[in-house]
């Protein structure tokens, strides 16, 4: 590989990637591929919607990421009387020296570079929309005044799928804005037995960061500002354009009778069977996005089509309505994605 | 590299566009080789089955089915026209077919797809495009020319050629059939022609090739449009000369056989009446005519007839008539009757190569004349011309109620000419060579003939012999 700028800036991101993954996993036994997506969310500029069984990992992934990043970090527990000013802050009557007394702001937890909600569907939809509507647009209103959150701003929501009752699942609105939603497994009998080995003894894992404390938030933000710059061939955008496609089912509502395009385009009979609502535009972006990460994680300045199909399910996995028979049948979305990406490889031509 | 900034990244993409034009030339090459191939495949088909249809389908139903035949054969080409557009490779179709044999993992389309759009001599679309760029020149060694296009053939020529060796088959069929076979496509005929293919082939080719025009009247022929009253129209027309040459092939093949077996054939033939002849004989003219007709060795020289054409005083004399003989000295006064003699190498080109054709229509025994030419009646064989023929000489055919038709004509035609090779092979050379070798064929074919009619046969082969003359009866 030359010594261009362009080339170096591309190993540099390479490089930082794998040593933020290698330091989370001293931390963190397993799970790698979760650990990976999340990265690729984290540089992609998304947050991470992360589901899974309790004790599998969770915190400990986003707190060991925060502490390697050497960014700021804040972990709110959501409960059903937990409140959006518990979230964002309020404005409180403050004593001044002078003796008078006026509203200042006091930031709530929202307001740091990495924030872990736990179990968030156990919080109330008004609490949850107040999340949701910081993580799209990046800002607070309280009392009529915006504060814009510090970039970079990435938020971890975890889901408990057991235990449902008294909760609130999340609505596919706001399921929409996270960028991935990644699923953690039940680690493997030797992950287990590593996990069960080092984290009930003395030691603690030394995670090094990865930037100094200053320049971390400069240093994410050109890296996320690289990730944008890969380049994209225009068969590549109508591929990812055919799979958002794919996603909706033929004679769904809110579809364009008048596409051309849709008639060309492979429709997976899954889809047709299982599928309410396909994914929104926003699923396309995140293709994109994640795909070049993807990208520049191969030390390539181009997306290609097995960028697209790697980031595919943990891209769109949330953003499909799946209906009664999907349910009846116990149909994975991962499952109807895998189907729709294998179909949608006639594209490639 | 040192000089105009940019100019290192200039050859390198000249590089890369350069290699990829010569790939899409090859890809394109390829897309128009398997559509032709393809169409060439349905045309084939499609000819196999007119030719099928024209002879085992009534006209009726011919017409039925070859319009709509026809309407698939257009449809057929409009779909590979429209195949071979859509497969025309533009750059980026190349670059993306590239990429995906490469394994190049879309970078090749990626920096084509950024040139097509128009990067040259604007600012780079992302601060990643060099990068882009070096790692398309790194890969270069990976999609040489030869290694994501070979040269190869497309698979479609194998249907193709099987298609067009079919067609092949079909249209041969009838020529390699026998002219009585009514239908040629019958599982027997067949079977015939399968069995005897590479004889009847290089039979057909030998005729093809020879100047000896029978090569219709043997096989095939008349079985191409062999239907109702054309059929019979020939048969009649070229019954005679059908039976001739049926028992010279037969003589031919005869020869073709060992030199006991033909003595053994001989000796048969002798016990045995010649039929062919006979009915020949029975059906022209008596044998007792046929020989008076026959002419002197000074009459058998003024075969040669060439209708006279009336041409002003003083200029070249181009034909003496049927009974204008030819005269052995050069500008030698007329001699036939009425007729005005002229020697070979007299008279215009045209008038030899006339001349020329002429003799070999007598000696093929084809030679029909347009109007009846009865000898002794003047004018009609030379008409105009001071030195015009006024007729046939009936010193040189004895007696003209014994001529019946043009046919009989012709059997003189057919002796005269044979054994004019004979005696004087010398002059035919300067008509031009055409007649000298159809002296020699017709010399060797005597030949056998003659060897065949004089030789003893034993008894054991009979049967043979037999069923060569019922096949020549049926023939």
């Amino acid at each position: 590989m030359s010594n261009t700028p362009a080339a170096r800036a591309v190993t540099e991101f390479q490089e930082t990637f794998h040593r933020i993954r290698s330091e989370v996993a001293k931390a963190v036994v397993g799970h790698d591929e979760m650990i990976e997506n999340i990265l690729i969310a984290f540089f992609a500029g998304g947050h991470v919607l992360i589901e899974g069984v309790p004790g599998t990992g969770k915190t400990l992934i986003v707190r060991s990421l925060a502490e390697v990043l050497n960014l700021s970090f804040n972990r709110i527990q959501f409960t059903v009387d937990l409140m959006p000013a518990d979230i964002t802050g309020t404005r409180m009557v403050m004593d001044r020296e002078e003796g008078r007394r006026e509203f200042v702001f006091v930031e709530g937890p929202i307001f740091a570079h990495i924030l872990l909600g736990d179990e968030v569907n156990r919080s109330t939809p008004k609490t949850q929309a107040a999340l949701l509507e910081s993580m799209a647009e990046l800002q607070v209103t309280v009392a009529g005044t915006t504060y814009r959150l510090p970039p970079p701003f990435f938020v971890l929501a975890t889901l408990n799928p057991i235990e449902m009752e008294g909760t609130y699942p999340l609505p596919e609105a706001q399921l929409d804005r996270f960028f991935f939603k990644v699923r953690l497994t039940y680690p493997t009998h030797q992950e287990i037995q590593r996990i069960v080995s080092t984290t009930t003894t003395t030691a603690v894992p030394d995670l090094g960061p990865v930037f100094e404390r200053i320049e971390a938030p400069e240093k994410v933000m050109a890296l996320r500002q690289l990730v944008r710059e890969v380049l994209v061939a225009p068969h590549i955008e109508e591929y990812v354009a055919a799979l958002i496609h794919a996603t909706i089912p033929a004679g769904a509502k809110y579809v364009s009778g008048t596409d051309p395009a849709r008639v060309t385009l492979p429709k997976d009979e899954y889809v047709n069977r299982y599928v309410s609502f396909g994914s929104s535009p926003r699923g396309g972006q995140t293709l994109m996005l994640g795909a070049k990460v993807v990208a520049l994680l191969d030390g390539r300045a181009n997306v290609s089509y097995d960028d697209v199909d790697r980031v595919a399910v943990p891209a769109l996995n949330h953003r499909l309505v799946l209906n009664f028979a999907a349910e009846a049948e116990n149909l994975d979305p991962a499952t109807i994605i895998t189907r729709i990406v294998q179909s949608a490889r006639k594209l490639r031509r | 590299m040192v000089g105009i900034p940019g100019t290192e990244e200039r050859l390198a993409l000249a590089e890369i566009e350069d290699r990829l034009r010569r790939v899409r030339a090859r890809f394109n090459l390829y897309t128009l080789q398997h559509n032709l191939y393809g169409l060439g495949t349905a045309l084939a088909l499609g000819m196999a089955l007119l030719i099928l249809g024209a002879f085992t389908l009534s006209s009726w139903f011919f017409s039925l089915a070859a319009w709509p035949l026809l309407t698939v054969l257009a449809f057929f080409l409009l779909f590979f026209l429209r195949h071979g557009i859509a497969g025309w490779a533009d750059l980026n179709a190349a670059a993306r077919r590239i990429d995906t044999r490469a394994g190049l993992k879309e970078r090749l389309s990626t920096l084509v797809a950024q040139l097509t759009a128009g990067i040259i001599g604007k600012p780079p679309p992302s601060s990643l495009w060099p990068h882009l760029l070096t790692d398309n020149t790194d890969h270069l060694p990976e999609w040489e020319v030869k290694k994501v296009a070979p040269s190869r053939i497309p698979w479609s020529f194998l249907p193709f050629l099987a298609s067009f060796l079919l067609a092949l088959f079909v249209a041969s069929v009838p020529l390699l059939s026998p002219s009585s076979e009514s239908d040629p496509f019958s599982m027997a005929n067949l079977q015939t022609v399968l069995s005897e293919l590479p004889e009847r082939v290089g039979q057909m080719i030998e005729d093809k090739m020879s100047l000896l025009p029978n090569s219709q009247d043997q096989w095939g022929g008349s079985s191409m449009f062999n239907d109702g009253d054309t059929r019979g129209a020939q048969k009649g027309e070229k019954g005679n000369q059908m039976q001739g040459e049926g028992r010279e092939r037969e003589a031919r093949s005869l020869a073709a056989l060992p030199e006991e077996l033909q003595k053994a054939i001989r000796q048969a033939l002798q016990g045995l009446p010649d039929k062919g002849r006979d009915q020949e004989n029975q059906g022209t003219i008596p044998p007792r005519d046929r020989l008076a007709l026959r002419p002197s060795d000074e009459q058998k020289k003024s075969n040669f007839t060439i209708a006279g054409q009336n041409l002003p005083k003083g200029k070249e004399q181009p034909a003496s008539g049927l009974g204008g003989q030819r005269s052995e000295s050069k500008g030698g006064p007329p001699s036939g009757a009425g007729g005005n003699a002229q020697a070979p190498d007299q008279g215009s080109g045209m008038q030899r190569l006339d001349r020329a054709r002429l003799d070999r229509k007598n000696a093929r025994g084809q030679f029909q004349p347009d109007s009846a030419q009865v000898p002794g009646s003047a004018g009609e064989a030379g008409e105009g011309g001071p030195g015009a023929g006024s007729g046939t000489d009936p010193r040189l055919f004895g007696n003209p109620a014994n001529l019946g038709s043009g046919a009989h004509t012709f059997q003189l035609a057919l002796d005269s000419t044979h054994e004019r090779g004979e005696d004087s092979e010398g002059e035919e050379k300067d008509e031009g060579g055409v007649i000298e070798k159809s002296t020699k064929a017709l010399n060797q074919r005597q030949s056998l003939d003659d060897a065949i009619r004089k030789a003893q046969i034993p008894p054991e082969y009979e049967e043979i012999v037999k069923r060569l003359f019922s096949r020549g009866e049926s023939q």
